[in-house]
């Protein structure tokens, strides 16, 4: 059993519309490219996922733990790692010290979480920063200590929200040289805007909008919807199909 | 930005309904120097509520700060200088407690039946007052989080208020601002306690202009530092040695005199009972001539201590009563009490002939006999019942005797073992 | 646990506690004269009553000294562990208090103790309805205003004006110990939407 949401209804407080209506779907295994326009509900999904958000109607639930049910909420999140979009420096703490409260916060010791923080930011490259302040890293440096935070106790699914927005090409090729480490059997959801080279990073592709998964398939099945003679950018063009440019 | 759009998300809109009544309240109940409607008397009044709207400014000076903080604004490269910035995002802030200020003012001076205009050195001393403290409050918004700066700000400024009068020496109140001691008809504002907060409102301003660069570095806030030194440094130089009250005596220019004999001069806040005061102390004068006494050719209302030689000295209210007026002519007759008399340790022996010498003056002037009894005192009635039916000579020599005895000064207690 | 600590500032909430503390040791008689608009002679606000607001805003600042979204998805009891570490920074600052006032230097330290409890409660409460950056902006506001109107005829503080009490009014602590409660309970209500900065 994965991630699922059944009959998940959500909505901002003071906002007109929900962003999600008896909503289901379960996250598959292997790796997921969450794609859609902007405001189609990609980020709350996770945070929903994250148990950052709680659903107004409906269970979010990971094998048999359900965020809405108080005794499961410590062992659900413990279960799921997220990188949120916005990654911000705890005034005062080194990278590794703040991937290490991360790590004591979901539940490990104080000297695992130590330890972890070592391996989680040598994962994501920042072992030689380790000592630096939060606070003085560049924008590229402070999500890599982010998905640090969300690998850093050993998360059973892992739910990333726009990892590589705002990264420089060599910063995203190398996250993808992260996300290509992590083990395969580890369901990993990442929403981006980025669509390419998704056959080498992910296994699925799935599609939302106005708070609907509008596609779900494997890459290859997503790469055919590009209209016949597509032969450059298919992936946007597969993308198009779905959801229509004018939108 | 837009006006509309200051308006709707400033937290001065917000604060106003609150703060507006507040300081209206409070301005209309604190009692001004004088019940005279004197314009200076009742703006004073009114600014006393700056020790409420500067601390409540500059506390939302600081939110504002917090806001741009927040939204990550305020470090990045503007075209617009960062005192631009500011004081665009503080214009509600110090409209608000400049008007609030302002109403109470107004309010105070429409309560007194006066339509006049506010006295503008005191508005200019709270528009000084609420621009400074609110560019402070916000040099500390944009450097520290809204949670610690607002309260901060608020709870510091605040004591900084209110805090001084209640310290010695007594110039020290004279920095912060507060000029509501001030000022009877008699005395006018004191440009040192003006010139005074003034500088130390600069100074911190001019701190606080230096504070709100985008980058901090040590040159800048060491002279941030020093600014605030040497504005308290300069204002104390100004107010050193002054009293409780920010008042000097009022320009005898501004009296309004009668053209007969005697000259009557008074304030112009009393212009109208000029005829009247004219009346009563030349019926005075002529009772007092019967008796032998000369009285001066003037009389002022002036502080007796500030009244030229040779000058008789009255007082009138709004609400005096002819038998006021005549009772504070034979009190002005009196010599001022000698310095024994206004010492701490006081051993002034002269009590009893000052009130003779009063009793038997207010008498021939007028004053009635249970006035007599109740205000100066029974006793010194009795004995002047008993002195009046003496020959006019032998009553003028007593009276003498009694002027120059209220002037004694008996041996200062001993204390101490060899007592 | 240790980092935690570090994040929530807990050293310097202690040394702001202690500097409480020597602030009331060295000024046992500093009064805010404020007008009597009831009559009679005009009040005198004491200092050392106010000095817990300092703790206050501390505490209220170190709770959002956090990273707040990976707060918010902790596994660990982190809302129950907040209201603890505010009110065990309240009863440490009682503690000190107490500490002065047995020392015969302030006789004001124990109400300025209670006071932190009262004020500390007021800016939890403060963190639930006006959000984590206007916390202690209740507390604070609330003793402004109180002190301007707090007092009645003959300089007698009105009785829910329960910061300006001494120690002998019961009620006073009763309403310092009931905010306390609330505030702690309160925390424990985990916000819809987080926010915050640091």
């Amino acid at each position: 059993m994965s991630l699922s949401f059944e009959r998940v209804s959500f909505r901002y407080r003071r906002a007109s519309q929900a962003v999600f209506v008896d909503f289901f779907w379960k996250i598959p295994n292997g790796r997921t490219v969450l794609l859609g326009p902007n405001g189609a509900g990609k980020s709350t999904l996770l945070a929903l996922g994250a148990d950052m958000l709680r659903p107004d109607k409906g269970i979010v639930s990971y094998r048999t733990l359900q965020t809405t049910r108080r005794s499961d909420r410590a062992a659900y999140r413990r279960a799921v790692g997220w990188m949120p979009q916005q990654v911000r420096a705890v005034p005062g703490l080194t990278a590794r010290e703040q991937v290490a409260y991360a790590g004591w916060l979901k539940g490990l010791s104080r000297s695992r979480s130590w330890l972890a923080a070592a391996r989680a930011l040598d994962r994501v490259g920042l072992s030689e920063l380790a000592g630096r302040k939060t606070s003085s890293l560049s924008g590229g440096q402070l999500r890599r200590v982010g998905l640090a935070q969300a690998l850093v106790h050993e998360a059973e699914v892992l739910l990333l929200d726009e990892p590589t927005a705002g990264l420089d090409p060599a910063q995203r090729a190398r996250f993808r040289e992260i996300l290509a480490e992590l083990p395969d059997e580890l369901p990993v959801v990442v929403s981006t805007h980025q669509v390419d080279d998704l056959s080498e990073l992910f296994d699925i592709v799935a599609v939302i909008e106005n708070g609907t998964i509008r596609f779900e398939g494997e890459v290859s099945v997503f790469m055919d919807l590009a209209p016949q003679g597509v032969t450059e950018r298919r992936a946007e063009a597969a993308y198009t199909s779905i959801i229509p440019r004018e939108r | 930005m837009p006006l509309k759009s200051i308006l709707r998300i400033s937290s001065a809109v917000w604060v106003a309904p609150i703060l507006i009544p507040i300081v209206l309240y409070y301005a209309s109940s604190y009692p001004p120097a004088t019940f005279e409607p004197y314009t200076l008397a009742l703006s004073a009044a009114g600014e006393f509520t700056v020790a409420i709207a500067v601390p409540v400014c500059a506390a939302c000076a600081a939110w504002e700060a917090g806001r741009l903080r927040r939204a990550g604004w305020y470090p990045l490269p503007h075209v617009r200088s960062p005192l631009a910035i500011a004081l665009s995002a503080l214009a509600p802030v110090v409209a608000l407690g400049w008007l609030s200020i302002t109403i109470a003012v107004l309010y105070r001076l429409l309560g007194a039946g006066l339509v006049a205009v506010p006295d503008l050195r005191i508005l200019a001393v709270a528009f000084v007052l609420f621009v400074a403290h609110s560019l402070l409050g916000f040099a500390i918004g944009v450097r520290l989080p809204p949670v610690v700066s607002v309260p901060s700000v608020l709870v510091v400024i605040w004591c900084w208020m209110a805090l001084p009068p209640a310290l010695e020496p007594l110039w020290i109140r004279h920095l912060t601002g507060d000029l509501s001691a001030c000022c009877d008809l008699s005395s006018d504002l004191a440009p040192r306690a003006v010139a005074g907060s003034v500088i130390v409102a600069a100074g911190l301003g001019v701190s606080a202009v230096l504070l709100v660069r985008q980058r901090l570095d040590l040159l800048r806030f060491a002279l941030a530092v020093a600014s605030v030194l040497v504005a308290f440094g300069l204002g104390t130089r100004v107010v050193y040695g002054m009293g409780p009250y920010p008042a000097v005596p009022r320009s005898p220019s501004a009296l309004v005199c009668s053209s007969g004999v005697p000259r009557v001069c008074i304030w112009p806040e009393h212009r109208e009972r000029l005829k009247q005061a004219e009346r009563i102390i030349g019926e005075v004068i002529q009772r007092w001539r019967v008796h032998g006494i000369r009285a001066p050719r003037e009389f002022s209302e002036q502080s007796p201590d500030q009244l030229p030689s040779g000058t008789g000295s009255f007082m009138i209210t709004s609400e005096s009563r002819p038998g006021d007026i005549v009772d504070t002519l034979a009190y002005g007759m009196l010599p001022p009490y000698p310095a024994c008399a206004l010492a701490d340790t006081s051993y002034y022996t002269g009590q009893a002939a000052r009130d003779n010498a009063y009793a038997w003056l207010a008498y021939t002037a007028g004053v009635s006999r249970d006035r007599i009894a109740s205000e100066i005192s029974p006793g010194a009635l009795h004995t002047i019942e008993m002195v009046r039916a003496m020959p006019r000579d032998s009553q003028l020599a007593w009276l003498h005797r009694n002027l120059a005895h209220s002037l004694d000064c008996g041996a200062p207690p001993r204390l101490g073992s060899g007592g | 646990m240790k980092l935690w600590l570090r994040v929530r500032r807990s050293a310097t909430c202690a040394a702001t506690a202690l500097g409480v503390a020597a602030a009331l040791f060295l000024i046992s008689n500093l009064y805010l004269p404020l007008p009597n608009l009831f009559g009679g002679a005009g009040l005198r606000v004491p200092v050392a009553l106010l000095l817990p607001l300092a703790v206050a805003i501390v505490v209220a600042w170190g709770l959002t000294t956090g990273e707040p979204l990976l707060e918010a998805v902790a596994s660990r009891p982190l809302l129950a562990m907040d209201a603890l570490y505010a009110v065990s920074a309240a009863a440490f600052t009682l503690l000190v208090c107490a500490l002065v006032q047995e020392m015969g230097r302030n006789g004001l330290a124990l109400a300025a103790g209670r006071n932190a409890l009262g004020y500390v409660g007021l800016a939890l409460i403060g963190r639930w309805l006006l959000g984590s950056q206007a916390g202690a902006l209740l507390p604070t506001g609330l003793t402004f205003i109180v002190s301007w109107v707090g007092y009645g005829a003959g300089r007698h503080p009105h009785w829910w004006a329960w910061q300006l009490h001494t120690t002998a009014d019961l009620i006073s602590w009763v309403v310092a110990l009931w905010l306390l409660t609330t505030g702690a309970a309160v925390s424990l209500v985990r916000a819809r939407y987080v926010d915050g900065e640091s």
